[in-house]
């Protein structure tokens, strides 16, 4: 039997990083640790983002999301919450004294209400974290010419937006994501606005390298069977993209021979 | 001395301090997955016994959380 079905050696690399997984999730809003946890281990996924938040001076001492996933996971932290390039320079450079990583995952957010990205500080984020030794995985919006600009400044993956955080609308324009796909030699990821499995496994059959989500998963009724479903979405969706799918056609084409056709005699 | 510690004004009665003495006050012992930033620069832990903290510095001590 032939091995072509193994995809053993269809390893995701990112920077200095390789991973069997190509879903990376959010560790936000999940009913409790345990839950979290369960989800994490249903999804499959070998690498969790974080965010970096001022310490409770009234509570350091409670185990943190590091306690519990740092021995499973590779953790990424990211730049949520971050508006100006300053300020996602200063949480980076904290992640990795915390952390002791070189990851991050940049966001720098224009606005409250859409949370999308602002190209212009983005870009110069990225820079000057890129001269600073990290490996940027930056979250971008759905547009060729920036996603093009963060390769060139030296991002390990670009993440473009399906559609705006939490929102849960899908990719809205697979169109440029393919432009995107062509353009980049890095890993770009869809990150943000996946709302079910199919979403994963279109994002993956379009030839996105990999998925990032949180809320598709925390926010669903039961958050574990939906971690399931998109770790076999995302599979699923990465098989058939390196299976090659058929080519659209208009008209019918039978899948029978027409060779051999019983021929009744008129009546 | 006043130091501006996450936004919260705190008061210490020693003159001097370092950041590894500050943290000590403040009961936190961790070391792992914390990381602390005077005026907007990011102190390594390797500096935090010999960083010597002035009145009305601001700090910010972190650490990992949940988050998307």
């Amino acid at each position: 039997m032939s091995s072509d079905k193994s995809n053993e050696s269809d390893r995701l690399i990112v920077g200095s990083h390789a991973f069997n997984s190509r879903l990376i999730i959010g560790t936000a809003g999940y009913a409790n640790f345990q839950v979290m946890l369960d989800c994490v281990r249903a999804s499959g996924a070998e690498m969790v983002t974080v965010s970096i938040r001022r310490i409770d001076l009234a509570a350091s001492k409670e185990s943190g999301v590091l306690d519990l996933l740092a021995g499973e996971c590779t953790i990424l932290p990211n730049t949520a919450g971050c508006f100006t390039a300053r300020d996602a320079v200063l949480t980076a450079q904290l992640a990795r004294e915390a952390l002791q990583t070189n990851l991050i995952k940049l966001e720098v957010i224009g606005d409250d209400e859409t949370l999308l990205p602002d190209g212009e500080e983005l870009l110069k984020a990225a820079r000057q974290l890129v001269a600073d030794g990290f490996e940027v995985m930056a979250y971008s919006n759905d547009d060729p010419i920036l996603c093009r600009k963060l390769q060139d400044a030296g991002c390990a993956a670009v993440m473009p937006l399906g559609s705006p955080i939490g929102s849960g609308m899908g990719i809205q324009n697979p169109y440029n994501m393919r432009i995107i796909r062509e353009q980049l030699e890095v890993p770009m990821f869809i990150d943000a606005g996946i709302g079910t499995a199919s979403d994963a496994a279109f994002a993956m059959e379009l030839g996105c390298d990999g998925v990032l989500l949180n809320t598709a998963i925390s926010g669903a009724k039961k958050p574990a069977v939906m971690a399931d479903a998109f770790r076999k979405a995302v599979e699923a969706g990465r098989s058939a993209y390196t299976a090659g799918r058929i080519p659209r056609r208009h008209y019918a084409q039978a899948s029978s021979p027409t060779e051999g056709l019983i021929q009744w005699k008129d009546s | 001395m006043n130091l501006i510690i996450n936004g919260e004004t705190k008061s210490f009665q020693a003159g001097q301090l370092t950041i590894r003495e500050m943290l000590g006050h403040l009961d936190i012992t961790l070391q792992k997955g914390v990381a602390v930033a005077l005026n907007n620069a990011v102190i390594p832990q390797s500096q935090w016994e010999n960083t010597q903290l002035s009145d009305g510095d601001h700090i910010e001590v972190i650490r990992a959380t949940q988050g998307g």
